[in-house]
């Protein structure tokens, strides 16, 4: 265990934080903001650089970084990072509890958009920037950003990496990783913009466009608007969005195979192929109860709203437009179903991801096969290539570990909830990272009345559910810091 | 024609023994010098001791100057490697046995950008030939020509099929768009004439259409429902090969292998998505009962050893599989199999041999003979042969019942650009023309070698009407795509 580089590491990965901080403070200036919301950033930035130098300032001798050193510093990063960017928040007085600040924060950086807040509308320009920005840095991963920004030189790097990107299998794009990281984040940004410049012709004003372009990008969900998205009501939008969030539930090397003008593979790509299928049967089906259950009578409208709404559950971004707690059952198990799904391994979606999902239920298949001739000699395939025993074992035990860690989750908010949907939904909602929930009150329920137990646990059901759990088993498991004694 | 040939192995000494037979120049390259030694004593061939890439015994084989470089030694890379050296050296035409999968996906490159005529596969072909087979259970072994549009079937006439005490004459008047090739009647093989009677046990060699053919056997009862369900036994590369050939087929066919090798199997499984992979000794009869193995269409025995393979054929042949295929590779041992007629003998190293041959065949044309392709007959009693008839030819502009031919030959059809023609004694072949003959005389070099000397009465077909007109159905070959 070589601790020195990971403090190191820790250390100077914070400081980006600080630097992103400079941000908010041009928003701040922009907007004319009182002078005490540019200083909470400023204090903030302070506060990080301080402890940055108190934890280390020399590079170690030794850069040795292995998978377990790789899995501390992603989890450590990312827990640090949630706190100092909760700072601000609390300085400036606009979330006055330092833990309902860093829920904010969690829920942000993991792209998972749930909110202690009520009202958002009343929150200054340079608050709700920071907060939607933290989803634009979250989705893509802040080492990812750092690696992407940084001079690095250390070929070990690439377990920084693995253990970020989303997805049982990490692919480097190009033989380097630092263009690896630099070409994902290019498309990252000019997606992103791209949705920016659509959002603005819907007539959304630049700084919201901005905003929910964020929170789309890294299929967060913070909006800056009480009713989210449904505050627009322009079908113009609503389509805009709901693209865009498809596309970010997308595998980003897709995008770059597109680029490479590899479209033709692009579309054999099987998880694409399911990904869509889902999203199509699940958009007919949910049409199909809506329609008979009578709640719309313009199917126009139907497939607008249940569109949004798919797109919406299954790239886990969770913006809104209808409250569909008063759908029918099916379509609410139907939502239920594809917030475990999510997106696609690789891209900014959380959940179980598509990947994994398509290799286990066919390794199950597999195992029918051999019910009926058990010498049968069955190959697991993915992409038409095929998987490795190990490979297949690593994704079904990430099942388990996965189911596990959402019952575990669920079991300790159950003594802060008044009944199991909400305590379930609220679960799945942090874990899976999408931020809206079906309680007996609404969808979007914000989390401001849990107590700050339940919220350090939704913390680290957010941040655990982004980082897909093995780095906080890391963090958390006591063996990691054994040393050779 | 100068012909060097790398390596003595199996495929080797027979080219040597077959080549020499037909009078090429042969000099064999080979590292043992007691194998050059026996090779020697049974035919006419002089032998050079050493490694076949190495320059100095090339240029001492007379490389530079000869027409032919064959190299069928059992490494890839050293027959790829004396192949590029012979054709550098400036030798007229190479070939390089390459038995490697990997290297067998893209001979088409891999010849073009390595400067090598002809790359051969041992185990591509025999797949190739088993998927023949398999195309068309009814016959014991299928030829085909024309790039596959015309067949050949070979087939057993029983006792109580309507064609035993048949003869020839009301065949044709009966089926009038099949030609009868030549008939196997115990050891001899006659090329029939109009009185000849059919008798059971009879092999026959049939033409025509594959519609026409197909039509034929299921009138006759010989053939039942075409073969889906195929067992093969071992999962070797023929396997392999034979998995690919007929998942491109446009007939779909249902496959279970059966792999001792759990590492072989799952590489299978994994390369073939379509086919049933088990894991088992697929000698082992409880194995067998356990999957079914008398429901199965086809079983095809590709294990590694010819005895197993005999054995599973012999076990199937109890159950009445309907097509059951083994793969030997000793031709020692074929005498015992060879006439019980219920399997099918797939030889890797025979089927090797007759391209070879046909290819020394094939390029003697284009200096004075025009076989185009050769193909043997009944374990080599009678041959095949593909003639283009050129302009000079003595033949052509003659009505065929005024040609003058050999005894035992019989002009089988005449294929004109786009069409193909079974003839009759009016019919006349032009120039141009690619005929089609069966011969029990070998050696013919050239298409006016058919013609005899002495005035005899000229053998074809003169009691059948032409077929012909309707462009052939493209009846794909399944292994031509591979």
């Amino acid at each position: 265990m070589n601790i020195k580089i990971v403090r190191y590491f820790v250390s100077k990965l914070i400081q980006v934080e600080a630097g992103l901080m400079l941000l908010p403070c041009l928003i701040s200036l922009i907007y004319g903001e009182p002078f005490s919301n540019l200083l909470s950033f400023l204090i903030a930035m302070g506060i990080i650089f301080l402890i940055s130098f108190v934890i280390t300032t020399k590079k170690p001798e030794l850069k040795t970084l292995h998978t377990k050193e790789g899995m501390l510093i992603v989890a450590l990063t990312w827990i640090s990072w949630t706190c100092f960017g909760a700072l601000p928040f609390v300085i400036s007085g606009e979330i006055p509890f330092y833990i309902d600040a860093v829920f904010e924060m969690a829920s942000g950086f993991s792209t998972t958009g749930a909110s202690i807040l009520r009202d958002v509308e009343s929150l200054s320009h340079s608050t709700l920037f920071w907060r939607s920005f933290s989803h634009l840095i979250g989705g893509m991963g802040v080492l990812v950003f750092a690696l992407a920004i940084f001079p690095t030189g250390a070929s070990e790097t690439v377990h920084l990496m693995r253990a970020e990107v989303p997805g049982p299998r990490f692919g480097k794009l190009v033989s380097k990783l630092k263009e690896t990281a630099l070409i994902l984040y290019t498309i990252y940004f000019v997606l992103t913009l791209i949705t920016v410049i659509l959002l603005i012709f819907g007539g959304m004003n630049v700084f919201d466009s901005f905003c929910h372009s964020f929170g789309i990008a890294g299929t967060g969900g913070f909006s800056t608007r009480n009713a989210s998205i449904g505050f627009y009501n322009s079908a113009y939008i609503e389509w805009v969005t709901g693209m865009m969030m498809l596309m970010f539930g997308m595998n980003f090397n897709l995008f770059y195979m597109v680029i490479l003008g590899q479209v033709v593979s692009v579309f054999r790509n099987e998880e694409l192929r399911v990904y869509l299928s889902v999203i199509i049967s699940a958009t007919g089906i949910i049409t199909l109860t809506n329609h008979l259950n009578g709640i719309y009578t313009d199917l126009a409208t139907n497939i607008r709203h249940t569109f949004f709404s798919v797109s919406s559950v299954i790239t886990t971004t969770g913006y809104l437009t209808v409250d569909f707690s008063d759908w029918a059952l099916t379509a609410l198990t139907i939502f239920a179903l594809l917030m475990f799904i999510g997106g696609m391994a690789g891209s900014t979606g959380g959940g179980f991801k598509v990947a994994r999902l398509t290799i286990a239920g066919k390794s199950m298949f597999n195992e029918f096969r051999l019910m009926q001739n058990p010498r049968r000699v069955t190959v697991t395939k993915f992409n038409q290539s095929p998987l490795t025993v190990d490979q297949v074992t690593r994704i079904r035990n990430y099942s388990l570990a996965y189911i596990f860690c959402l019952v575990l989750i669920i079991l300790l908010i159950t003594p802060d909830t008044p009944d199991m949907q909400t305590a379930i939904s609220a679960g799945m909602n942090t874990f899976n990272n999408i931020g809206v929930g079906f309680a007996t009150d609404g969808s979007s329920v914000p989390f401001t009345d849990y107590n700050v137990f339940s919220k350090i646990v939704l913390i680290f059901s957010m941040i655990a559910g982004r980082l897909e759990i093995y780095p906080l088993i890391v963090l958390l498991s006591p063996n990691t810091y054994l040393s050779k004694s | 024609m100068q012909i060097v040939i790398g390596g003595a192995g199996k495929i080797g000494q027979a080219l040597c023994l077959e080549l020499a037979d037909e009078g090429h120049d042969i000099i064999l390259i080979e590292k043992d010098e007691n194998t050059i030694e026996r090779i020697i004593e049974r035919s006419d061939i002089s032998g050079i001791a050493g490694s076949v890439v190495d320059y100095d015994i090339q240029i001492e084989a007379g490389v530079p100057d000869c027409d032919l470089f064959i190299s069928v030694t059992g490494n890839d890379e050293i027959n790829l490697i004396s192949a590029i050296l012979a054709d550098r050296l400036g030798a007229g035409y190479t070939v390089a046995r390459v038995g490697d999968p990997q290297y067998g996906t893209h001979m088409g490159l891999m010849r073009r950008a390595l400067g090598v005529s002809l790359m051969i596969n041992p185990k591509l072909e025999a797949a190739r030939e088993i998927a023949k087979s398999i195309s068309s259970p009814s016959s014991v072994s299928v030829e085909s020509f024309v790039h596959g549009r015309v067949n050949m079937h070979e087939m057993i006439i029983d006792e109580c099929s309507g064609l035993c005490k048949l003869n020839l004459s009301d065949f044709r008047k009966r089926f009038t768009s099949l030609i009868v090739c030549a008939v196997q009647r115990g050891q001899e093989v006659v090329i029939p004439g109009g009185s000849f009677i059919f008798e059971a046990g009879d092999v026959v060699l049939l033409t025509g259409f594959i519609r026409d053919l197909e039509q034929f056997c299921i009138k006759n009862g010989i053939a039942q429902k075409p073969i889906k369900d195929i067992l093969v036994i071992g999962g070797g590369e023929i396997t392999d090969y034979l998995c690919r050939i007929l998942e491109r087929s446009t007939r779909k066919y249902k496959l279970t292998v059966i792999e001792q090798d759990e590492d072989i199997a799952w590489a299978l499984a994994a390369e073939h998505s379509d086919i049933t992979v088990l894991h088992g000794d697929g000698t082992d009869h409880d194995v067998l009962q356990e999957i079914n193995y008398d429901l199965y269409d086809a079983i095809v025995a590709l294990t590694g050893i010819d005895e197993e393979n005999i054995m599973i054929g012999l076990l199937a042949a109890q159950k009445s599989i309907r097509k059951i295929i083994s793969k030997v590779n000793r031709t020692e041992i074929l005498p015992i199999v060879q006439d019980n007629g219920l399997q099918t003998i797939i030889t890797p190293k025979s089927i090797v041999t007759e391209h070879l041959v046909r290819f020394v065949r094939a390029h003697q044309n284009a200096m004075g003979s025009n076989v185009e392709a050769l193909h043997r007959i009944f374990n080599n009693a009678a041959e095949v042969l593909e003639f283009c008839v050129r302009p000079d030819s003595k033949i052509i502009d003659t009505p065929l019942k005024e040609l003058n031919l050999k005894d035992n030959i019989l002009i089988v059809f005449i294929l004109r650009i786009n069409q193909v023609i079974f003839p009759t004694g009016d019919d006349v072949i032009k120039a141009d023309d690619h005929i089609v003959v069966v011969s029990k005389e070998k050696m013919f070099d050239d298409v006016d070698d058919i013609l005899s000397d002495q005035k005899n009465k000229p053998k074809f077909l003169d009691d059948i009407a032409d077929v012909e007109v309707e462009p052939l159905r493209a009846d794909k070959d399944p292994a031509d795509e591979y």
